[in-house]
């Protein structure tokens, strides 16, 4: 026999219920039934009995009509009844609001694609570069015995410079320009050992390896060679740490506070009124961009200040070299805040982009994990992030000393990031102000429409 | 640089057809100009002639093509067919739709930041703001800051602020809307004393009765120009006749409520018995040009071979 059911209720939320119909195969069915229809039909109305009883039916049972009978159900879905809303106004508001909230995020699709790529990028970026072991320590040999002693070093000593005219001022030297960690003196009067404090982790694994070289040394044996570790000789992490720090809460602030600048602007609908103004796409964001930077640099030396304080860091090195890296790096950060504010059409989703960039920061930029132990795949991300040369330059300059000369190199980087942070915001920015032809821009509600 | 950087401004031309409909290319204005959004046509061949010392009007509801006739006028978009006359970037006020001040500045920080973004000399631009805040009758207010006024306020200010470089041309859109009607007043007297002064005007509204102040009004509907012309003129070209008659359903197919009469249009002239022949104001005219667009198109459509 056919049992067709079909449902006609709508679902379009406020008052959702499905309406069953039970068509009869023809019209005289029900008192012409054969046995076996019957046996079927009378299976039907057991399964069906129970619900009724319990009042899980709103109408149930035949009907009689011109056209014959057939048989009528209306069931309230069942998801109601799961949520416990007996309520029938309630439960519409709750589906009215559900269906809304998902119709918005839908058209939202960057936080969809936030919320469902983002974390697992996240967890596989992160996953590589989260690494404290250190496999290899860049070493350097020097002093009369070099060859012979740099031929007994083992793993994860890597020997990356072999000078046998060299003193221990050549090797206090190769140390301070991050030539390697680890610097063996040999000299007639015997070897010692130097290491680089402000690398923590290598330092550390340095030392486990030395103890098990020592005691492996057949004759020599308990004999501990002499070590001094440099910069940082009582191994404190809050010496490492607060430099790096300090550049971290300046791209936390930074970052975000300059990111909301142009879409304000947007929002407010002032854009359109600076694009018929005289200005240059580059003097907006100058004047965006500048007095942030007054206020960030005084926060950096703000922080730092309290920093060295509380935790007795030193400053060892010139302040002028550590102004310039600085002042490119806070240029580079709220540069960053700015581009983030050119791309994005409200203040929801610059915030969002701001913490994309954030996030990175924190993890990939040498603060915790080293740069050297990230897998190769992750690690050129650490190259384009400003913090990374900023540690570089303030640990540089702060615990060891580091010449100018030392630090060139990620001074021009952080240069070479600013012109390219500031050039593509410059570019994207100009598209707002420009007359171009006229755009579909995709925006988001409440954003102003270009037609009227 | 933003653009159109071009000192003198003058006349720049897009795609390769010069306007239709194009009219006397005095002053400023759009001449056949066509703007679209992707396929989304925004404005479709649409002249307007801005004259200095003149008021010009674009009237229409919703999504007529009021802000792209505008944002087309001052350089916001660029045509794709047409051309825009307009004066050199300087010589433009412009008043976005949504009055576009800034909320955290005093009403003298914000009209000191556009006169600097204009390159004023101090003497002068103080002396400007002076005379447009005693004209604005913001004087009181100008320590105040700009998300603290009222609604009107806010759109004298953002007036004032488009006027504070001495344009050659000003183009506010919907100025009025949504604004009371003193505030309304004041806002005309504004716009008019600009004009007094040699400033060409150019400002959108959805309100008909506002368009009788005009000097020129182009009616806009679905991005075509229905009707163009001195307000007089319009008028003047309303075809047939327009009656008036108390009834208590709609009369015939072409008629319209006003307030409790309705109002009757016959092409041919004829009125149906009963209702009672009025001159025809700004509004009526209006509702003639849309009916008489209707029918064009359905006309167009019933000719179809299809």
């Amino acid at each position: 026999m056919v049992v067709s059911t079909r449902w006609f209720g709508s679902c379009t939320g406020a008052t959702a219920t499905f309406v069953f119909r039970l068509k009869a195969p023809r019209p005289d069915f029900a008192p012409e039934m054969t046995d076996a229809e019957r046996e079927i039909m009378g299976r039907h109305a057991s399964y069906w009995q129970p619900l009724v009883d319990e009042g899980r039916t709103v109408v149930f049972g035949p009907v009689l009509d011109s056209t014959g009978s057939w048989g009528l159900g209306v069931v309230e879905p069942i998801v109601r009844r799961a949520l416990g809303i007996g309520d029938r106004d309630r439960g519409s508001a709750v589906w009215a609001m559900v269906t809304k909230e998902f119709r918005q995020l839908r058209r939202d699709r960057r936080t969809l694609a936030m919320m469902i790529i983002l974390p697992v990028l996240l967890l596989v970026v992160f996953g590589f570069a989260a690494n404290f072991e250190v496999h290899d320590i860049p070493t350097v040999v020097v002093g009369p015995d070099a060859a012979e002693a740099a031929s007994t070093l083992p793993a994860p000593f890597h020997v990356v410079g072999i000078d046998v005219v060299g003193s221990r001022a050549t090797a206090e030297a190769r140390l301070r320009d991050g030539d390697a960690a680890v610097a063996m003196v040999t000299s007639p009067a015997g070897t010692s050992v130097l290491m680089d404090g402000t690398q923590l982790f290598s330092v550390q694994t340095a030392r486990t390896a030395l103890s098990r070289l020592e005691a492996g040394v057949p004759g020599g044996g308990a004999r501990a060679l002499p070590l001094r570790i440099l910069y940082n000789p009582q191994l404190k992490t809050s010496w490492v740490m607060i430099p790096g720090l300090a550049g971290l809460i300046l791209v936390f602030i930074g970052t975000l506070i300059t990111s909301l600048g142009v879409v304000r602007e947007r929002q407010a609908g002032t854009l359109e009124q600076l694009a018929v103004m005289p200005f240059r796409a580059f003097e907006v964001i100058v004047g965006k961009v500048a007095p942030y930077l007054v206020v960030a640099a005084a926060d950096l030396a703000l922080v730092l200040a309290v920093g060295m304080g509380l935790f007795h860091v030193p400053f060892v090195g010139n302040v002028a070299t550590f102004v310039l890296g600085s002042a490119l790096f806070l240029v580079v950060t709220l540069g960053m805040g700015v581009l983030v504010s050119t791309v994005s059409q409200n203040q929801g989703q610059a915030i969002q982009l701001a913490f994309m960039l954030l996030l990175p920061q924190v993890l990939l930029s040498g603060l915790i994990f080293p740069v050297e132990s990230m897998a190769a795949g992750v690690r050129w991300i650490s190259y384009v992030l400003p913090l990374t040369y900023f540690i570089e330059i303030s640990r540089g300059v702060m615990l060891k000393a580091a010449p100018f000369g030392t630090l060139v190199q990620p001074i021009v980087l952080l240069a070479v990031l600013a012109a390219a942070v500031f050039g593509l915001a410059v570019v994207r920015f100009r598209r707002d102000l420009a007359p171009g032809p006229a755009r579909t821009t995709r925006q988001s509600p409440g954003a102003e429409g270009a037609a009227g | 640089m933003t653009g159109d950087d071009s000192p003198d401004g003058g006349r720049s031309v897009a795609g390769g057809q010069s306007g239709v409909g194009g009219q006397s290319g005095v002053g400023f204005g759009l001449d056949g100009v066509t703007v679209s959004y992707g396929r989304r046509i925004g404005l479709y061949d649409v002249s307007l002639d801005v004259l200095a010392g003149r008021v010009s009007v674009v009237v229409g509801g919703d999504g007529a093509g009021k802000t792209s006739c505008l944002s087309a006028l001052v350089g916001l978009v660029t045509p794709t067919r047409g051309a825009v006359r307009r004066p050199a970037k300087h010589l433009i006020g412009y008043v976005p739709a949504t009055a576009g001040l800034y909320g955290d500045l005093t009403v003298e920080e914000n009209l000191r930041f556009t006169a600097e973004a204009f390159h004023l000399a101090v003497p002068e631009r103080e002396a400007r703001i002076g005379r447009l805040l005693d004209r604005t009758g913001l004087v009181g207010a100008r320590r105040r800051l700009g998300g603290h006024l009222s609604g009107g306020m806010q759109r004298k200010l953002a007036v004032a602020m488009a006027l504070v470089h001495a344009p050659q041309l000003l183009v506010l859109d919907e100025p009025t809307t949504g604004v009371d009607p003193l505030s309304r007043v004041d806002l005309w007297r504004l716009i008019s004393h600009a004009a007094s002064e040699g400033v060409a005007v150019a400002l959108s509204t959805t309100y008909v009765n506002e368009a009788a102040r005009a000097s020129s009004v182009v009616l806009l509907s679905a991005g075509r120009a229905l009707v163009g012309g001195s307000p007089e003129e319009i008028l003047a070209s309303v075809p047939g006749a327009v009656g008036s008659v108390a009834a208590s359903s709609r009369p015939t197919e072409r008629s319209w409520r006003r307030g409790a009469r309705w109002r009757v249009w016959a092409p041919d002239g004829v009125l149906p018995d009963g209702v009672e022949t009025v001159v025809a104001d700004f509004e009526d005219a209006v509702m003639v040009a849309e009916m008489m667009s209707e029918m064009a198109m359905a006309s167009a459509r019933d000719a179809r071979p299809w």
